[in-house]
């Protein structure tokens, strides 16, 4: 009986050591090989529900078509305002390929320039393989506000301007449009998102704030917020009515140092494999997801998800406008940034 | 309206909508049920399903699956003492003891109806609300919401069964525990240690399995107690009948509680936990048997059950017609409204107003067909009450162990859940309150981001609205209502017989 049991389980032993060494997969020289039938992770920095979370929702299908993949799950690590994620992606995640992170562009690349604490993560040693949907800034004001413009805004005292997280960049944005057309009143942070500060602003209890493209689309279709500028140079297609902060002031000095670097960083939404995976899967994986956003039918969704044209960036524009950034933090740019937005803090 | 209404009904003639809608509520009520998993992430995980689906049909799943989430949920509160989300801590004050006395059928029967009654009356007064739902939200100012949740945490002193003192102390203890992590309002990182997992803050489904699941069954371990209840449950459906009928013979404590669950529920960010703890302290506060709730009152089932299913109808409807979500829940119905290509707004109320009834009408189905289910299989669920503890322990150590891991998959989970579970037990034994630590917990940041918002945007005197001051009345009134009671009750006696007296006299005369 027990020399009976031993046989079978050596068996069972060879026969499972034999099918690991028969399988394909991890030796796989090809990455289209290395990727046909397996199952990718999209790690997403932002709570379920959320704009980078239904992003990820609606490319992850696509993500599979474009690399073989016979699914794609989308799982949700939002805790620290989406650090965990960074952090895990680019310390502890498997280097394989087979999982990627999917951020929000703004927070992964402010977090890091203002020195967020707990940011372990280095954008220029992330192997990023998409970087899209370009939103502007506008300045906003609530439906039933009597603020139509700049001018209105300037004139006013004791304004009440909306953030969410003290590092995210809807504070950076609000307290930058305080800056730079010296509004007199505060920052109130801590508000849950652009759908906490739209309502806010509905209410009357804020004079204004600051949003993206989409949010700006949805929140005036749903009669919370009008955009009064366009924190640009050059007017956005969305919104060919507003104006920009080019045609109403002349910046000048730390005003448009400050300005330009903000205009440095663009709002997108950012998607990276952890350092060390292969080249060549990363390499697949640029090539998949650049054939991806040429896909007619994810445009259209994506189109039809934000209210926008979806633009994208190169890797090698990515890297070039990550550097330039990193050369305006040495510079001590961003640090000022965050200075503003603690002073209008308090 | 009634088009919109007619093409609402023809939905429910479509075989496909019907099986969507039966599975959603079923399988929504056994991931309920499973602590492991919950509404929440059992939703999240649905959304892949829903692709190119019509919207009747995809949001129809996600909405029935959400329905009944909570349904589920407070039959292993009761029962087991495992409460999968804050919004069942409150059911579990009377729920359990009321296993404990041999009673979980009848605290089964309570729930269910209480909580199925109350998602349906809680769907149609979303129907009646469809208008009022603007100006109701945009009249609720941050230090209306500030109140609010002041006046869920004002039942701290009373969730105590018996010190005043020790559910303060509790209570106090709870809201210290909110501070860990990122301050809301400023940003700044407290007694984080520079962990990133304290920084999100301790999450709160290890802390309610610890302070509750985890105490028990140290209690029950170290007591070498056999069985949960020793009482054998009666068999059939008597005692399930006996909880239905108590919702009826506290018929205005149902509705009183599923109209205040309804309305917090509204009001985007107040949280259903507010909503929950408030009904259950006022249920507590203004009914004749006060004494006996926290050892197994069957009242203190019914109104924080009642309550939590109406306030995710009154959630649905903010986050339908205003595009904001009320919750974690309801930011994943909205995530599946933009999956299926339906932006929420006013316009739900306009062209999308079919869409919008067929959403509510599948609130009330699924809350009847969710309610009916586990009501008839209620005889079989008491049956874990007398499962022995050597086979149970290990089954509901691996549930609460996996539920309390899902949450960010942190290890650290465990330890949160080892600590509050020791601290639990101790709590219990020395009559401190669980509950009073769970809400001071649970509503402790709230109160804080909407106090700091409050003064930020309204000044010192925030308070002097006419809102804020009803609230501050409640506040105050209501703890003392007892004792208000004490001193005019003789006084009503003297009223009450006075005027018999005279009714007697005209009748004879």
């Amino acid at each position: 009986m027990g020399r009976r049991l031993l046989g079978s389980m050596l068996a069972l032993a060879l026969f499972i050591v034999l099918s690991a060494w028969a399988l394909p997969g991890e030796a796989a020289d090809n990455p289209a090989d290395f990727y046909k039938g397996k199952i990718i992770k999209i790690l997403c920095s932002e709570r379920p529900g959320g704009g980078t979370d239904s992003l990820a929702r609606i490319v992850a299908p696509y993500l599979a078509k474009y690399t073989g993949a016979s699914t794609v799950a989308v799982e949700n690590k939002p805790q620290g305002t989406g650090l965990v994620a960074r952090n895990f992606i680019y310390h502890n995640a498997k280097k394989d390929g087979l999982t990627v992170g999917f951020y929000s562009g703004g927070s992964t690349v402010y977090n890091y320039l203002t020195d967020f604490p707990s940011v372990k993560y280095d954008l220029m040693g992330t192997p990023w393989i998409a970087n899209f949907l370009f939103q502007r800034w506008y300045c906003l004001a609530g439906a039933n506000s009597p603020y139509n413009s700049i001018k209105d805004l300037k004139s006013a005292k004791g304004l009440k301007f909306g953030g969410a997280s003290r590092g995210g960049t809807l504070s950076i944005a609000s307290a930058l449009i305080m800056y730079l057309f010296d509004l007199d009143g505060k920052l109130v942070t801590g508000f849950k998102g652009t759908k906490g500060v739209a309502l806010a602003m509905r209410r009357g209890e804020l004079d204004g704030a600051s949003g993206q493209t989409s949010n700006v689309i949805r929140n005036i279709e749903q009669g919370h917020v009008k955009p009064i500028l366009t924190l640009d140079y050059k007017r956005d297609k969305a919104f060919p009515d507003v104006p920009t902060v080019g045609e109403v002031t002349k910046l000048t000095g730390a005003k448009k140092e400050l300005f330009d670097s903000f205009l440095l960083v663009p709002d997108t939404k950012m998607v990276c494999v952890p350092p060390g995976t292969p080249e060549d899967r990363v390499k697949f994986l640029r090539d998949a997801v650049g054939k991806m956003m040429k896909d007619p039918e994810l445009i259209k969704k994506l189109k039809k998800r934000t209210g926008i044209d979806v633009e994208w960036f190169s890797n090698e524009e990515t890297m070039g406008f990550l550097k330039q950034a990193l050369e305006k933090k040495k510079k001590g740019v961003f640090k000022d940034l965050m200075d503003i937005v603690e002073k209008l803090r308090h | 309206m009634l088009e919109s209404l007619g093409q609402a009904f023809s939905n429910f003639t479509n075989p496909v909508f019907i099986y969507v809608l039966l599975g959603g509520c079923l399988s929504g009520l056994l991931v309920g049920i499973i602590p492991a998993i919950g509404g929440l992430v059992g939703c999240t995980l649905l959304l892949a399903f829903i692709y190119g689906v019509p919207p009747e049909i995809g949001m129809g799943l996600l909405i029935a699956f959400a329905s009944v989430t909570y349904t589920g949920g407070s039959i292993t509160t009761i029962l087991l003492s495992i409460p999968g989300t804050p919004v069942n801590a409150a059911t579990l004050i009377d729920g359990f003891p009321m296993t404990r006395n041999g009673e979980g059928g009848r605290a089964l029967g309570a729930a269910l109806t209480s909580s199925g009654m109350g998602g349906i009356v809680g769907g149609l007064l979303t129907i009646l609300a469809i208008p009022l739902v603007t100006p109701i939200v945009m009249s609720i100012k941050t230090s209306e919401m500030f109140l609010l949740v002041l006046l869920g945490l004002s039942f701290l002193a009373v969730l105590g069964r018996g010190s005043m003192v020790k559910g303060l102390i509790s209570g106090m203890l709870g809201l210290l525990f909110s501070l860990i992590g990122f301050q809301a309002a400023t940003g700044n990182p407290r007694f984080t240690f520079g962990s990133l997992y304290l920084m999100d803050g301790i999450d709160i489904v290890p802390v309610l399995l610890g302070l509750f699941a985890i105490s028990e069954l140290i209690e029950l371990y170290l007591k070498g107690v056999s069985r949960i209840s020793d009482t054998a449950p009666v068999k059939g459906f008597g005692q399930i009948l006996e909880g239905v009928k108590d919702v009826f013979r506290h018929f205005w404590l149902w509705l009183r509680s599923t109209v205040i669950g309804y309305l917090i529920g509204v009001i985007p960010g107040v949280g259903g936990e507010t909503a929950i703890f408030v009904a259950y302290g006022i249920a507590k506060q203004t009914s004749r048997n006060r004494d006996k709730f926290g050892k197994g009152c069957v009242e203190g089932v019914i109104a924080p059950e009642a309550a939590n299913n109406s306030k995710e109808s009154g959630a649905l409807l903010t986050t339908l017609v205003l595009g904001i979500p009320g919750g974690a829940l309801m930011a994943v119905i909205l995530a599946g409204l933009l999956i299926v290509g339906v932006t929420p707004g006013p316009k739900m109320v306009g062209e999308n107003l079919d869409l919008t009834l067929t959403l509510i009408m599948i609130i009330i189905t699924s809350n009847l067909i969710g309610c009916l289910v586990a009501l008839l299989a209620s005889p079989w669920l008491v049956k874990v009450a007398r499962i022995p503890m050597n086979a149970l322990l290990p089954m509901v150590l691996i549930a609460v162990l996996t539920g309390a891991y899902v949450r960010g998959e942190s290890l650290w989970n465990f330890a949160v859940l080892i600590c509050l579970g020791i601290l639990g037990f101790f709590m219990k034994k020395f009559g401190y309150s669980r509950p009073a630590l769970a809400l001071g917990f649970v509503l402790g940041s709230l109160a804080e981001l909407y106090l700091m918002h409050a003064i930020q945007l309204h000044g010192r005197l925030f308070f002097l609205t006419p809102g804020s001051l009803t609230i501050i009345a409640l506040i105050i009134i209501l703890p003392l209502l007892p004792y208000i009671r004490k001193v005019t009750a003789p006084l009503y006696r003297r009223l009450f017989s006075k005027g018999g007296e005279e009714a007697r006299g005209e009748v004879r005369s």
